[in-house]
């Protein structure tokens, strides 16, 4: 991701939504990455189980257990 | 460290101050081939090449068999892989699709069967042939003439229609 921090943390400091901020960000890179524009579009439709799904399907790829992965991902913030 | 030691001779605070200000700093796309105090950067192609190989589509690496090519891992941007493996003659190719799985298409090479070469000199009209065929027909039926082996050759079709 080509991200320069100091315009987030500048956007940030203006008031601006992180959480809007951040979606952008992410919408502009996802124009050049169709999997990515998929999860966006199932996470504005908040369609969970496809973007499950998804998950697994791109952890399959790496070899990853996507139970266990999640499961450590959950444990973080716990 | 590359980052620390730039071409411009810049520290990164200010590096990232010019960004700043500068629109298209966020889109990776080089500014101009001049650097930021007007002087030509002799670094610009190779920066603009690091830049836009980030955005390629198609991806290429040789292997040597299916299942090399099978177990590849490879980016998950959507981007297309060409594996190539030349010694069996085959091409694979491997995307991951939007819903997060992986596409693998083989393609085989086929030899194509060369087109034969004719020689124009070993072709006759068809006016030829007929009267070679014609002349061949009277032989067989021993009169040696035209007219004898059509006449021959009708008697012939009249009884066939007797029948």
């Amino acid at each position: 991701m080509n991200v320069n921090p100091m315009m987030l943390l500048q956007m940030i400091k203006n008031g601006r939504n992180p959480q809007q901020l951040m979606m952008n960000i992410l919408q502009q890179q996802s124009r050049n990455n169709p999997i990515l524009e998929n999860a966006m579009n199932l996470a504005g439709n908040n369609d969970t189980n496809a973007l499950e799904k998804l998950a697994r399907n791109l952890a399959e790829q790496r070899g990853i257990n996507f139970d266990e992965a999640f499961g450590r991902f959950k444990k973080f913030f716990n | 460290m590359p980052y620390l030691n730039n071409s411009f001779g810049q520290t990164p605070t200010t590096t990232a101050a010019n960004n700043l200000n500068n629109p298209n700093a966020m889109t990776g796309m080089p500014q101009s081939s001049l650097g930021y105090n007007g002087v030509y950067d002799p670094n610009y192609l190779a920066r603009f090449n690091q830049q836009t190989s980030s955005n390629q589509f198609l991806k290429c690496r040789p292997v040597s068999s299916k299942e090399e090519a099978r177990a590849a891992q490879i980016d998950l941007d959507g981007s297309l892989w060409v594996f190539t493996d030349v010694g069996h003659g085959q091409i694979f190719t491997k995307q991951i699709m939007p819903n997060g799985t992986a596409a693998f298409r083989t393609y085989q090479y086929i030899q194509e069967p060369e087109t034969p070469v004719y020689n124009s000199n070993d072709f006759i009209t068809r006016e030829e042939f007929n009267k070679t065929l014609q002349n061949l027909l009277a032989k067989l039926q021993g009169g040696g003439d035209i007219n004898n082996a059509n006449n021959a050759k009708n008697s012939q079709s009249n009884t066939t229609l007797n029948f």
